[in-house]
């Protein structure tokens, strides 16, 4: 294959999954930008190898493990401990709050309107897995290599979590 | 879930979209790297120096008709065959390199020779400063000497040049697998992960033909992504994309042999010398 070729490809890939991944890679960083630049680092290493996928579900599974795997690098990386840093020193909060907790903060003043994100990240991980993308319980545990009965119970207990949030919410507006 | 509850968790999903403009981006990124990639030609000023140095050394022992010695013979030989020698180490945090890879590549062939050597292997080891220290395992190489010390070890055992030398951490290396989506091996279509090839490849005791066997699958699969993959590693300089990577198998030219209640494996003699001159083809 050309390279002509390949680029044709590579552009064909990124317009069938470009829109799924940034919104997996949003459900991770809450950054739209940054997740794009995620997704953008994807496509970039995908370029090698695309000829070697035989199958379309093992290119599938391939992008969705390197954009998850360079999402947990960059909220582990120095870049997005500065910036928590910045907000912090900007008093956009007044006390030490986890991520979710900021996030369940700002969602009930209103600021943000999805509630996913009051969820911790193994919880949110799987309920946009499986209710936002509609993958099946065997998908997403091969995906993220955990057991399908971990799935299962997050699945569970995340949905729990969202409702009761949402319960809060009403609550709090009335 | 119902819709309303699906639109309340996921409000502003829907929004986020690889654009045009993302796309054109990675075409952007892609011809960036693609001007950027390394030719053989385009070696580090350090590199060249070593190359420049080595042709000056040659042309005095022939202006002054030193009589003809191996090391002459390897120096010229080795120039005219276009032969890169290096050394690759993956170390860890004991003071120990678990894995210590030695190779070659022939420019006009585009072969690259490997050979992984074998922590229990007995050499003479050296220390950072270039001074032989006694003989023990490899393994120890590092622990006496640091990473200079392995690669001076590696360079006077195998009697070849300093033109490349890298080191990854064992981090580094585990977390360079797992970025790619981890190594997919050619009989049975398994995937490994980064921690998985480093401790397939760590194992490697019994010297076994099929022990190697497995053992070089593996390697020449993640060496084979190493000059692949766009990351930049900083591993392998010089050495392109698709080229052919032939194995230097030891298990057959090794020996066993137990000193003072410790097995080391041997390589000398003829054996040694097969070993040699395939870092020279």
């Amino acid at each position: 294959m050309n390279e002509n070729e390949r680029a044709r490809l590579l552009e064909k890939v990124m317009l069938e999954y470009g829109d799924q991944l940034a919104r997996l890679a949003y459900s991770y960083v809450k950054e739209e930008e940054i997740a794009k630049d995620i997704v953008q680092n994807t496509f970039f290493k995908c370029y090698s190898k695309i000829t070697s996928f035989r199958h379309e579900s093992t290119l599938k599974t391939w992008l969705y493990r390197i954009t998850i795997n360079e999402c947990k690098d960059y909220l582990k990386s120095w870049a997005y401990k500065r910036s928590r840093m910045m907000e912090i020193y900007q008093g956009n909060r007044s006390s030490a709050m986890s991520s979710e907790e900021e996030a369940l903060k700002k969602w009930e003043m209103g600021r943000v309107k999805s509630s996913i994100f009051t969820l911790p990240p193994k919880y949110r991980e799987i309920i946009f897995l499986y209710y936002y993308d509609e993958m099946t319980m065997e998908e997403i545990a091969e995906l993220l290599g955990v057991p399908i009965s971990t799935v299962k119970s997050r699945i569970t207990r995340g949905r729990e979590r969202l409702k009761q949030e949402v319960e809060r919410r009403e609550i709090y507006e009335q | 879930m119902n819709n309303k509850e699906k639109d309340t968790f996921f409000e502003g999903f829907d929004r986020v979209e690889f654009s045009a403009d993302d796309r054109k981006k990675v075409f952007e990124k892609l011809h960036t790297r693609k001007n950027k990639k390394f030719s053989f030609f385009r070696f580090k000023p350090v590199v060249l120096t070593s190359f420049l140095g080595v042709a000056t050394v040659f042309l005095l022992m022939v202006l002054l008709s030193f009589p003809s010695e191996e090391k002459q013979d390897n120096l010229n030989s080795a120039s005219t065959k276009h032969i890169q020698t290096g050394v690759l180490l993956v170390t860890d945090e004991n003071f120990r390199a678990s894995l210590n890879i030695v190779y070659s590549y022939n420019t006009n062939l585009k072969t690259l020779n490997v050979l992984s050597v074998p922590r229990d292997l007995y050499v003479p080891i050296f220390n950072g400063e270039g001074k032989e220290i006694g003989r023990d395992k490899m393994l120890h190489a590092y622990a006496y000497g640091g990473q200079e010390g392995v690669k001076k070890t590696l360079l006077n055992f195998f009697q070849i040049r300093d033109d490349a030398f890298s080191v990854l951490t064992e981090d580094e290396f585990t977390k360079f697998i797992d970025q790619i989506g981890g190594i997919t091996m050619e009989s049975g279509g398994k995937v490994l992960g980064g921690e998985e090839v480093l401790t397939s490849l760590s194992i490697r005791d019994l010297l076994t033909e099929n022990e190697e066997k497995e053992h070089y699958e593996l390697l020449s699969a993640v060496l084979g992504v190493m000059s692949e993959e766009p990351i930049e590693l900083d591993v392998l300089e010089g050495i392109p994309e698709a080229v052919e990577i032939n194995t230097i198998n030891i298990a057959e030219k090794a020996s066993a042999e137990k000193m003072e209640g410790i097995y080391y494996y041997k390589l000398e003699g003829e054996e040694l010398e097969e070993v040699k001159s395939s870092l020279k083809q």
